[in-house]
C-alpha cells in the first residue's frame, strides 16, 4: 500500500488544530464567586494576604514535608457584622501541564471547612471536583497525616492532581498554623 | 554485488529500522523513546502520529522518513492497549551508500535513483503500570508490543515478512513537584523474518532470527506551563545468528508541549559513538546484516490528541 507524503503531512498538521478548537470549559469559580460559595453568609471578604519570610518557608517546608514554591499567601477573612466566620485561602499547585487553582475555607480555629476547585486545565483528572473526594478534607488540621492512600483516597486517573492538592492543603494548614503562632 | 541487491537491502534496512526505532504508542510522553509509566485512565483514548527523519549518510542524496500512527485506550485503572500502523518513505539519488571499492579494485556501484513510500507494518501493544511515580518511591511499568511487518520489492522481485515481540521495562522518578522527570527504559526486540523470491525467479527462503536491545535514558524539566525541555540518549545494538552488529549511541535534546487536548514532542539525535563512524565499509555490513541502518542523525516528531 502506498501513501503520499502530502497526505501524511496534511493529516499531522490538521489533527491538533481541529481538535483543540473543541477544548472544554475549565474555569469553575471567579474569586468573588468562590468566596460567596464558601461563606454565603459573609458580607465582607477582607484581604489579609501575606508573604512568608525565607526562614518561614523553610519551617513550613520542613514541618509539612512539602515544597513551598511561593512565599505569597492569598488570604481573605470572611466577616459578617464584625464577626469572623473563617478564612478563604486561594492556592495553586502543579497539574501535569498547568497550575490547578483551588480555594480552601478554614474555620476560625484553622480546620478545613470546605475546598473548591476554581480552575482545572488538565486533560484528565477533573474527578477531583467530585464533592465526596473534596469532603475528605473537611475537619483536617495541620497535624493530620494528609497523604494520598493514607487518610485521603486516590482517584485512579487523577493521581497527580490528588497528590498535589493534598500536599497543597497540608502546606496551607501548616502555613496558617505558623502564622497564628507568630 | 548488484545495485538491485543493494537497493533491496537498503529498503529492507529502512523497513526494519522502522520497527526498531519506533515504539507505536499514543499516550503523552516527554521523550521519543523513553516512555512514561502512566497509562491512560480507563475509558479514555488518544491517537498519535509520529515521524522520524533519518539522515547523515556518507555520500549522495539520501532521505528516509519513517512514520507511524497509533490509537491507545485505557482499559483498566493501570492498563492501556495500543494498536498502530507504520511505514516509510525513502529517496535515494546517485548514492554509493558509503561503499568501498571491492577487492578487485572496481569502483563502488552506484544505486540507481529511486523513491519508495510504503505502509509496512502493524503493531499492537499493552502497558501495565505497577508503581506510580506520584505515590510510590518511583514509577514502574511493563509493556509488550507485537509487530508484523511486510515488504515487497518489485525491482528485486522479493517479498519479506517479519514478526517481532518487544518486552519493555519502564522506570520513572519525579522530583520538584513532578516538574523534573527522569526516565529509563530497557527493551529487547525479538524478531523472526523470512525473505522469499517471487515468481519467476523462485529461490530458497532466507530466514533469520535476531534481537535488538535498546536502553534509553531521558531527563526533562517543565520550565513553563505546558512546556518541557530535556535531553535523551539511547543505545542500539543487535545480535543475529551471524554475530552482533556494531552498537550505536545517540544523544540529543527534546522539547515537549502539552495542552489539555493535544501534545507534541520533537527530538533531535546525533550519533555520539557507534557503527557508522567506526564500522568497516557498509557493503560488508549489508551483506551480512540486512537490517542495519547506520544513520548518524535522527529527527523525531510526534503529535497526539486525546479523544
Amino acid at each position: 500500500m502506498k501513501l503520499t507524503r502530502r497526505t501524511l503531512t496534511l493529516g499531522m498538521a490538521a489533527t491538533p488544530v481541529a481538535l483543540s478548537s473543541t477544548a472544554r470549559a475549565t474555569d469553575y469559580f471567579s474569586l468573588d464567586e468562590v468566596n460567596h460559595q464558601l461563606f454565603p453568609e459573609a458580607t465582607v471578604f477582607e484581604d489579609a494576604s501575606f508573604s512568608l519570610s525565607k526562614d518561614q518557608k523553610k519551617t513550613v517546608s520542613k514541618k509539612a514535608r512539602v515544597r513551598v514554591r511561593s512565599a505569597k499567601m492569598t488570604l481573605f477573612n470572611a466577616i459578617d457584622a464584625d464577626k469572623l466566620l473563617g478564612f478563604v485561602v486561594i492556592d495553586e499547585v502543579y497539574g501535569k501541564h498547568e497550575f490547578i487553582t483551588y480555594a480552601i475555607a478554614l474555620t476560625p480555629d484553622y480546620a478545613v471547612n470546605q475546598i473548591e476547585i476554581m480552575r482545572y486545565l488538565e486533560t484528565y483528572g477533573d474527578e477531583i471536583r467530585n464533592p465526596a473526594w473534596r469532603a475528605q478534607f473537611n475537619g483536617k488540621r495541620a497535624g493530620d497525616v494528609l497523604a494520598v492512600k493514607k487518610d485521603i483516597a486516590n482517584i485512579s486517573g487523577a493521581t497527580l492532581s490528588c497528590v498535589h492538592i493534598t500536599e497543597g492543603v497540608k502546606r496551607v494548614l501548616t502555613t496558617m498554623e505558623l502564622a497564628h503562632e507568630s | 554485488m548488484s545495485a538491485s541487491f543493494i537497493k533491496k537491502n537498503l529498503l529492507v534496512g529502512v523497513c526494519a529500522a522502522t520497527i526498531f526505532s519506533t515504539s507505536v504508542f499514543a499516550a503523552e510522553s516527554l521523550f521519543a523513546f523513553t516512555l512514561g509509566v502512566d497509562t491512560l485512565p480507563k475509558g479514555q483514548s488518544e491517537i498519535a502520529l509520529g515521524m522520524a527523519a533519518l539522515g547523515g549518510k556518507r555520500s549522495g542524496s539520501f532521505t528516509a522518513v519513517t512514520f507511524s500512527g497509533a490509537y491507545e485506550r485505557g482499559v483498566g485503572d493501570n492498563l492501556s492497549l495500543t494498536a498502530g500502523l507504520g511505514g516509510f518513505y525513502i529517496n535515494s539519488d546517485d548514492n554509493a551508500f558509503g561503499m568501498a571499492p571491492d577487492a578487485s579494485g572496481a569502483p563502488a556501484p552506484i544505486i540507481p535513483a529511486f523513491s519508495e513510500e510504503r505502509l509496512s507494518r502493524v503493531e499492537i501493544g499493552v502497558q501495565r503500570r505497577i508503581l506510580s511515580p506520584y505515590t510510590d518511591y518511583f514509577g514502574f511499568a511493563v509493556r509488550t508490543d507485537a509487530t508484523f511487518e511486510w515488504f515487497e520489492d518489485d525491482s528485486a522481485n522479493t517479498k519479506a515478512k517479519q514478526y517481532g515481540i518487544r518486552p519493555t521495562l519502564i522506570f520513572q522518578k519525579n522530583f520538584l513537584d513532578d516538574t523534573l522527570n527522569l526516565g529509563a527504559v530497557v527493551s529487547a526486540n525479538f524478531r523472526h523474518g523470512c525473505q522469499k523470491s517471487a515468481a519467476p525467479t523462485i529461490g530458497p527462503d532466507i530466514c533469520r532470527n535476531e534481537v535488538e536491545f535498546r536502553p534509553s535514558l531521558g531527563a526533562a524539566y517543565r520550565f513553563a506551563p505546558k512546556w518541557n525541555i530535556g535531553a535523551e540518549t539511547f543505545y542500539r545494538k543487535k545480535y543475529t545468528e551471524n554475530g552482533d552488529s556494531p552498537g550505536s549511541l545517540f544523544i540529543g535534546p527534546t522539547i515537549h508541549y502539552g495542552d489539555k487536548r493535544w501534545y507534541a514532542t520533537a527530538s533531535m539525535f546525533w550519533q555520539a559513538a557507534g557503527s557508522s563512524i567506526y564500522a568497516p565499509p557498509m557493503s560488508l555490513q549489508y551483506a551480512n546484516n540486512l537490517t542495519r541502518l547506520a544513520n548518524e542523525t535522527e529527527f523525531r516528531f510526534r503529535v497526539g490528541v486525546n479523544l
